[in-house]
């Protein structure tokens, strides 16, 4: 009773291909970032490298995700923002003013 | 010793028959409470699945542009490909089927018109001849996303789904309902009254179609688990996630760069590159790149079984140097994700498909399976009317008009008929289905190209860039751009210009650094297009920024008012 899925999204989504984007969505807790990384195709983003630079552009955190596709770390003291790389052309970032609080 | 007198021996089996009928009775209560309260969604599920069965070979007959001629040797899909692809030089071609499977039909490859509307190309496998193109949704594809969706956007899958498990249930009661049920194999159904002659009829078309009842049932249930359970409300997964396609490495991408603009390899050579490792493979479908850092990815089979063609054995290409650099082999699934994807052929019938498979067999089989499930539900709506009819043979000492009124309204009231309330959600539910297909033939020929707010042309270094938002293809009409939402942008630039940009960035507010410029724009070309997330907090004077990079490594970059301002950006909705 399922047909091909992507056959559906054909017609109703405006996306013809297979290829995906990678997001990152971030909030803040009492004391920590967190943030959980996907792909727009719903698939897992784990294991992707990522850092926060301050606006002056030095490294203040890095890291991987983890099996779920989610980091935290503990807010900055300064300015920052955060990158997100799963590849070429893969590269995300949210800006400390796009975090929300939780 | 205990002794068991004669009376105590008759009161036991008594006791054990009242017991026996009280399961039988709660059994029938269950079967006609999930065979009739959506009845009429599962007539229409049921018999366009039975349709569905030969959709393909509904449309081979219809469309000529599908019927190949079986004539020597077929020639290599990546040829083919390439050939399509230069008999449409300003449309990419995506998802090429090869229908290796089907020696009768055309080879396609789908792209999207100068409109955005959906489209199959054709080319016969034998001569290479390009044939012409057919709409996507077809007739035989609009009856089998009609029986897969009911055109219900976000719920219909689910809800076809949910009848999966009810006809499993049905199956389970109606098999408790009749005791000794083996014994009505052959029984002809008594004569003489209509409601008597279509419960017989009942019992042994249910029996008879077990096979297809349980098929049905078995695979619906799994789906059912999956959509929504799974990917709605976090059930635990029972299958292990499939692997993700890979991207090229920035190693792969600065050796490529390093000897400057390249020249991405043809179908054909990637092909060459994948036989040579996989020589007994059968190609089944190709994936072109949709930028320059996505492989190509080749799915074919060597023999499994149950497995769906576009799936199976995944082989990822470099792009520009033909090197094979993932492959996930259909003999490395696990039992699970074998298990996962069997479903669909089982389910369809479309398992014994190939050059020398009893392909036409099986489907008949399953297509009158599925006529005999349909005969089932409607059957069972009309025992239980026909039993409703003979309560309302009750009103004695009526006039005509007020009989008739009276039988109106013990069927229409919210506990009337066999639906009982559950008749309003069919009919709401049937409404929904007309409402989705006039959508859908609407938006199968249609694109969003030229819909949603309009960033007009302008300069992106030496070429010129255009794009649209729109907020979805079932969301035209709104604004497409929100705090926080998502919105579609499909994006035109000089076809020569895509060769000598690496990648293509879109992003609000300008970019920080140069090594996130924003998301990356890809597609087909002619279908460039980017699913972008949008800040949470937009200002009046947010702009819209877009960055090209180029293999020699130079930057050029374009901005417009992300809102409407009437100059380079205009609302044409």
């Amino acid at each position: 009773m399922r047909a091909n899925h992507l056959l559906f999204l054909l017609v109703f989504l405006s996306t013809p291909g297979m290829a995906h984007s990678i997001y990152m969505e971030c909030s803040e807790t009492s004391s920590n970032i967190e943030c959980q990384a996907g792909f727009s195709d719903g698939s897992s983003a784990e294991h992707l490298p990522f850092e926060v630079i301050s606006y002056d552009d030095e490294a203040l955190v890095d890291g991987e995700t983890n099996a779920d596709s989610r980091f935290s770390f503990q807010r900055p003291t300064t300015d920052f923002f955060i990158l997100l790389d799963a590849g070429p052309g893969h590269v995300v970032e949210v800006d400390m003013e796009e975090i929300a609080a939780n | 010793m205990t002794t068991i007198t004669a009376q105590e021996s008759a009161r036991q089996s008594v006791a054990r028959k009242r017991k026996r009928l009280s399961k039988q009775y709660i059994a029938y209560l269950v079967h006609s409470f999930v065979g009739l309260k959506l009845s009429l969604l599962l007539t229409v599920v049921l018999f366009t699945g039975t349709l569905a069965v030969f959709q393909q070979e509904l449309d081979w007959l219809i469309y000529p542009e599908m019927r190949a001629e079986q004539q020597g040797e077929r020639q290599d899909p990546g040829v083919l490909l390439d050939k399509l692809q230069a008999a449409y030089p300003e449309n990419g071609l995506f998802f090429f089927r090869s229908s290796e499977l089907y020696p009768h039909m055309n080879a396609y490859a789908r792209f999207l018109d100068e409109n955005g509307g959906y489209r199959h190309a054709w080319i016969d496998p034998y001569t290479a001849e390009v044939k012409d193109d057919t709409v996507l949704l077809s007739i035989g594809q609009f009856i089998g996303f009609m029986h897969a969706t009911l055109f219900l956007p976000a719920i219909g899958n689910s809800l076809v789904n949910a009848l999966g498990l009810m006809v499993l249930l049905s199956l389970i009661t109606g098999l408790l309902a009749v005791p000794k049920f083996w014994r009505y194999f052959l029984q002809r159904p008594r004569t003489g009254n209509t409601r008597v002659f279509l419960a017989d009829l009942h019992r042994l078309v249910g029996l008879w179609s077990l096979w297809i009842v349980l098929v049905i049932g078995v695979t619906g249930s799994w789906w059912f688990y999956e959509d929504p359970f799974v990917k709605f409300a976090g059930a635990p997964e029972i299958v292990e996630p499939y692997p993700r396609k890979p991207l090229l490495s920035y190693e792969d991408i600065n050796k490529v760069a390093a000897l400057g603009v390249p020249d991405m390899l043809s179908a054909a050579e990637i092909t060459a590159q994948v036989r040579k490792t996989f020589p007994d493979m059968q190609i089944n479908i190709i994936n072109p790149p949709e930028h320059n850092s996505d492989p190509y990815e080749v799915v074919g089979s060597e023999q499994e079984w149950l497995i769906p063609e576009w799936r199976g054995t995944r082989v990822m290409v470099h792009p520009f140097t033909g090197e094979i650099i993932e492959t996930f082999p259909a003999t490395e699934l696990t039992p699970m994700q074998r298990t996962d994807l069997a479903m669909t052929p089982i389910h369809y019938g479309t398992w014994a498909a190939g050059s020398n498979g009893p392909d036409l067999i099986v489907k008949t089989f399953y297509f009158i399976g599925g006529l005999a499930m349909t005969f089932l539900s409607v059957s069972g709506l009309l025992i239980s009317y026909k039993r409703a009819n003979r309560a309302s043979r009750k009103l004695v000492g009526l006039s005509v008009t007020m009989k008739r009124l009276k039988r109106g309204w013990l069927v229409i009231r919210p506990w009337g008929g066999p639906m009982g309330v559950f008749k309003y959600l069919n009919i709401l539910l049937l409404a929904g289905i007309c409402v989705g297909i006039t959508i859908a033939l609407t938006l199968s020929s249609q694109g969003t190209k030229g819909s949603g707010f309009l960033y007009q042309q302008q300069a992106l270094g030496p070429w010129n860039i255009s794009m649209n938002a729109v907020a979805g293809l079932l969301e035209k009409d709104l604004p497409p751009i929100r705090p926080g939402a998502k919105t579609n942008l499909n994006v035109e630039i000089d076809t020569l210009a895509l060769k000598e940009i690496k990648f293509l960035y879109v992003k609000v507010g300008k970019p920080r650094t140069k090594r996130a410029p924003g998301t990356l724009i890809h597609g087909p070309v002619g279908a460039k297009h980017v699913h972008l997330q949008l800040p949470k907090k937009i200002r009046d004077n947010s702009e819209l920024w877009v960055t090209a990079v180029t293999w020699n490594g130079d930057y050029h970059q374009a901005r417009w008012s992300l809102m409407p301002n009437g100059k380079e950006t205009i609302d044409a909705r």
